[in-house]
């Protein structure tokens, strides 16, 4: 059983259909809807936590690719650049999915995505503005 | 225990000074910070003062000469939107560019003037670096607050400060001293720092050059003497072509604006075991007041909600109001440590001889608390 987080792309013609439904039924993987939003043109993108094997994980992934809804897996979409961040902690105690932590012997601060909901609230925290998103 | 600074520097000279790290901190400075630049003269010259100039995009204050110029750390692009885009990114200020020239880069200087007979030009659009400039001298007029405020919001609306971003009902606080590690936290009267006293700054060597602005010399204090609330403050100046973009980091606060953070080591020499007890305060000893930035503090109010300690603060959670708050620093103790580890070890080769200040800071009693803006100006606001 293994769990991964990935942003969802639908274009304009599939986003009336029922697709996460269809990832659950006939793929047998439980979701967890994070975020979505469709613009006004009808295009919508949507944060999905998925659970479930590791086959039926890659069969629904082929699924999403037949149906035109393009999938990326989420722990690549925040990053830190290592270069710029100063270790302040400014992050610490912002993060609704604890991602950041100090580590009390070097002071410095830890970044695990792993957890990351891509809520991009660390954005705005960072004063060295050492945090990007990619979607 | 060595009794005078000669005998410390004697002693560091045939290596045989004992070094402790615990008085040096990393300065946080949403403060006041700056650098002025000799730029050099163009042919025909231009004289700057009384003109405009832009040092990569950022205006810089040129009314002092020809072309010696100030630039402050908080000044922003004239063409940034502010806040008008709310809340604003304020990702290029001052503060950044000193980062981008500590770094050995190139940034465009595009100024002009109105021209004399001396001074027949009237605009100049080139790039300088840290090798064109003269002399490029860091100034901050205050760094290195001994104690500070816990920032919370009570409010129901998410506000944005020099203390980052605040969430509403005490969601999070912040905090920015240093605590134990802070260098005026350990001399609380301000008996071994004072003007001429030599320092670690920026990556360089700097030296406290006065007391800094709205610098308090009598605070309440706690039984141990150390201030309970923001105090003394330093005014520090050095070579910004010997320092480096690791200790000065231009920071951008969204809402709030743009600054500078600015590493500062200061060494204490343990004359006796007066000094020695007090610089040996912990986290536990040192009392901060949380104070509300979405009332009490703009509108200069005078309530704190609680006093913590930095033992509780480092812990990561505080209570305020009997709820459970997150804390987060904003002065990193990553780099304070190696700024101590740093400053210790050109003290152990002799690289940096201690100094015995010229002057004092203001003391206990002296009478100079900072005032507010006279209440007549305060109440002509529309």
């Amino acid at each position: 059983m293994i769990s991964r987080r990935f942003i969802l792309h639908f274009p304009a013609a599939v986003a009336d259909r029922p697709v996460v439904g269809r990832l659950a039924r006939e793929h047998g993987l439980d979701f967890n809807i994070l975020r979505a939003t469709i613009d006004p043109g009808n295009y919508g993108i949507m944060l999905l936590e998925l659970t479930g094997e590791r086959e039926a994980l890659a069969r629904g992934l082929a699924f999403l690719a037949d149906a035109g809804v393009s999938a990326s897996q989420l722990d690549r979409q925040i990053q830190r650049d290592q270069d710029r961040c100063v270790d302040c902690g400014a992050c610490l105690g912002f993060c609704p999915a604890r991602c950041f932590a100090a580590e009390a012997a070097s002071g410095r601060i830890a970044f695990d995505n792993g957890r990351c909901t891509a809520c991009g609230q660390c954005l705005t925290a960072c004063p060295r503005r050492a945090m990007e998103m990619a979607l | 225990m060595a009794k005078t600074l000669d005998q410390i520097n004697r002693r560091i000279a045939a290596g045989e000074a004992v070094v402790l790290t615990a008085e040096e901190v990393i300065g946080y400075a949403a403060c006041s910070s700056g650098a002025y630049f000799n730029l050099g003269h163009s042919k025909p010259r231009i004289k700057l003062g009384g003109g405009s100039v832009l040092i990569g995009g950022v205006p810089a204050y040129a009314g002092l000469a020809a072309v010696d110029v100030f630039l402050g750390a908080t000044a922003v692009p004239p063409n940034d939107p502010g806040n008008r885009l709310h809340p604003g990114e304020y990702r290029y200020g001052g503060g950044h560019v000193i980062e981008d020239l500590v770094a050995g880069r190139e940034v465009r200087l595009a100024a002009s003037g109105w021209g004399s007979d001396c001074y027949p030009s009237r605009s100049v659009d080139t790039r300088i670096s840290l090798r064109t400039v003269n002399e490029a001298v860091l100034f901050n007029p205050r760094n290195c607050y001994q104690n500070y405020n816990v920032a919370v919001n009570r409010s129901d609306r998410v506000i944005h400060t020099y203390m980052g971003v605040l969430r509403p009902r005490l969601a999070n606080a912040t905090y920015c001293s240093a605590g134990q590690l802070s260098p005026l936290l350990n001399d609380p009267y301000c008996e071994m720092i004072g003007v001429g006293t030599r320092i670690f700054l920026g990556g360089g060597v700097g030296y406290v050059a006065w007391p800094g602005t709205q610098f308090d010399p009598d605070p309440p204090r706690g039984a141990n003497g150390v201030p309970t609330r923001g105090a003394a403050t330093l005014a520090v100046i050095g070579d910004l072509k010997q320092m480096g973009p690791r200790f000065l980091c231009g920071m951008s606060f969204t809402g709030y604006g743009a600054t500078l953070a600015v590493g500062i080591g200061v060494p204490i020499p343990i004359l006796s075991e007066q000094v020695l007890r007090r610089t040996l305060v912990t986290d536990a000893e040192i009392l901060a007041p949380v104070v509300d930035y979405s009332g009490t503090y703009p509108e200069r109010g005078s309530e704190v909600i609680a006093e913590v300690s930095y033992a509780e603060l480092r812990s990561g959670r505080i209570t305020i109001d009997g709820k459970r708050v997150p804390t987060a620093p904003l002065s990193s103790l990553a780099r304070a440590r190696e700024i101590a580890q740093t400053l210790k070890e050109w003290i152990r080769r002799g690289a940096f001889e201690l100094t015995a200040p010229v002057a004092g800071l203001p003391s206990a009693g002296s009478g100079v608390p900072p005032k507010p803006m006279s209440e007549a100006m305060a109440e002509a606001r529309p």
